[in-house]
């Protein structure tokens, strides 16, 4: 299960750098649990929780919008996934 | 303090807006991207079947969709055809349903549950929360399940397809999500991908009438030139046996002619010699507009091939007491092109000019090469041609107005005609210069290496 944390973590990574250039990236690495080195991402500890704080961490400072944006980055990819494995900010 | 929390929240709140608009800037590049794609898309398909399939692929990858298809209205019929999908490559066994029954995959324009009917009648986009409604009865009620559960479709959208009051055909798109929840930029690009996506249908199909009708057209045309040319074929064989007993009657009488009898044979031997020239003028053309006109290109002498023509028409100049001069270099001009073609056209002119020059003119042919082009012309002392009539002497069956044509020896008015298609086959002009009452002058103008060469 860790594999699909740092997948879902880097595509919303990805899609929020599409919007807010390479910011996305450093707020990325300021989310305990997550460890960013040149543009890879590894994630340490509970990584439901992570990907949680990941999007808290985004929606913080962007507010609502930017939770949509993490949505629709992951939403062909957690097609397999079972919804108890994902945070309660990623589900509608 | 609380002028430091106002200032963080404005702050949070300017931070937020700019995340917005730049986020509705990524959406219009998105937008941008997929609207070029189809562009891009629909300036290379001409081929129906092959511009919706790679719409309805770039539609559904591009935007994330599970998937998508397209049925359209076949002209003359009462329903809706299948005409393409596209669904994720993880759903193989979608594929494999639509692309096994596609050919009889079709919705009657009478079934008013369907999605995809009310849509294309209504003229308006409508959504559904059971994707069963789009695919019944397009598919079997058991097929129409198996995909919307392989798929975990639980929604869908259709939009009519359409251009101005033509209405095409309908485009469903199926989510694994509420339509409700379908963002505010996936909205709008489907309204501008289904007004594209009628464009598109609209310009192929115009395309594909265009090019029915024009080989409708090239059928008619191809049944005329056999008509004309099998008529003209069928005339020669008995205008010869006619042609060659006239003469007989005039030449080979055994008992001399009565003055009558005779002026009336010899009007008929003239006439059938008209409508001969006029039998094979005609097999011309229709080899010319046919492009079954074969030149036989060879190197030969322009400068021979003109003195032949001048030798061949002096007993006509000199029975009409007109002075005839031919003006030839002293080298000889090697020419790649069709001697024999190219012969018929310096006659063609050169006889024109000895039809329309009266008694004691005169008439002279002048072979010259300048450069990189010959020049032939042959100018004569005749009535000359007025401006008005100058641009339709080359016209099929051309009457002109002034005295060039008030003589008592007409022409079929196809020479001048067959005479520039000839030129232009070779890559050459023809000009004519002439007054009323001072004579013309024609030039044939040859590039020296003429396109024939080049090929």
């Amino acid at each position: 299960m860790p594999d699909i944390y740092v997948s879902l973590a880097s595509k919303i990574i990805k899609d929020q750098e599409a919007v807010i250039g390479p910011l996305a990236w450093s707020e990325a690495g300021k989310v305990k649990g997550i460890k960013v080195i040149d543009h890879t991402v590894e994630i340490s500890g509970d990584g439901k929780q992570t990907l949680g704080k990941l999007v808290s961490q985004y929606e913080g400072l962007f507010g609502r919008a930017s939770v949509e944006v993490c949505r629709d980055a992951i939403r062909k990819l957690i097609v397999d996934v079972d919804p108890k494995e994902l945070p309660d900010i990623l589900l509608q | 303090m609380i002028m430091a929390d106002q200032s963080t929240s404005q702050l949070q709140n300017v931070t937020q807006e700019l995340y917005k608009k730049n986020l509705e800037l990524v959406n219009a590049n998105k937008e941008m991207t997929l609207l070029q794609r189809l562009y891009e898309s629909m300036a290379v398909k001409l081929n129906l079947e092959e511009l919706t399939q790679e719409f309805i692929e770039i539609i559904v990858k591009q935007l994330n969709f599970p998937g998508g298809l397209v049925t359209i209205r076949q002209p003359g019929k009462q329903s809706l055809q299948y005409l393409a999908s596209d669904f994720e490559k993880k759903n193989q066994d979608i594929h494999k349903i639509f692309h096994s029954k596609q050919a009889d995959m079709h919705v009657s324009l009478h079934h008013d549950t369907n999605l995809l009917v009310k849509a294309f009648h209504q003229q308006k986009e409508l959504t559904t929360e059971d994707p069963l409604k789009v695919l019944v009865p397009l598919l079997s009620p058991e097929n129409a399940k198996i995909i919307a559960e392989k798929g975990e479709f639980t929604s869908a959208i259709t939009y009519p397809l359409s251009f101005g009051t033509h209405q095409i055909a309908a485009l469903s798109i199926f989510f694994r999500r509420n339509v409700s929840e379908l963002s505010h930029f996936e909205r709008e690009v489907l309204n501008r991908v289904a007004t594209v996506f009628g464009v598109a249908l609209d310009r192929v199909m115009i395309y594909q009438d265009l090019k029915s009708a024009n080989k409708k057209l090239k059928m008619l045309d191809k049944l005329k030139d056999e008509f004309v040319s099998i008529a003209s074929h069928e005339l020669r064989t008995p205008l010869t046996a006619v042609k060659g007993y006239l003469w007989l009657a005039l030449n080979k009488s055994p008992t001399p002619l009565a003055k009558e009898v005779e002026t009336n044979l010899k009007i008929a031997h003239d006439s059938t010699e008209r409508l001969s020239r006029m039998v094979e003028d005609m097999l011309t053309i229709s080899r010319i507009e046919g492009n079954r006109l074969k030149l036989e290109v060879e190197e030969f002498d322009l400068s021979e091939l003109t003195k032949q023509v001048y030798d061949e028409l002096s007993i006509r100049a000199s029975t009409k007491h007109i002075d005839f001069t031919v003006n030839l270099p002293p080298t000889p001009i090697h020419y790649k092109g069709d001697k024999e073609k190219i012969r018929e056209c310096i006659i063609n002119i050169t006889g024109n000019a000895l039809k329309f020059t009266p008694e004691q003119g005169k008439i002279s042919i002048t072979l010259a090469q300048v450069r990189e082009s010959i020049t032939i012309k042959i100018a004569d002392t005749g009535p000359g041609i007025s401006a008005e009539d100058k641009h339709k002497l080359f016209q099929k069956f051309s009457k002109l107005d002034s005295s060039y044509q008030k003589v008592k020896e007409s022409g079929t008015g196809l020479g001048l005609y067959i005479t520039k298609q000839i030129i232009d086959m070779h890559g050459g002009s023809i000009t004519v210069d002439s007054q009323l009452g001072e004579g013309t002058t024609f030039g044939i103008v040859l590039p020296l290496k003429s396109k024939l060469e080049a090929q």
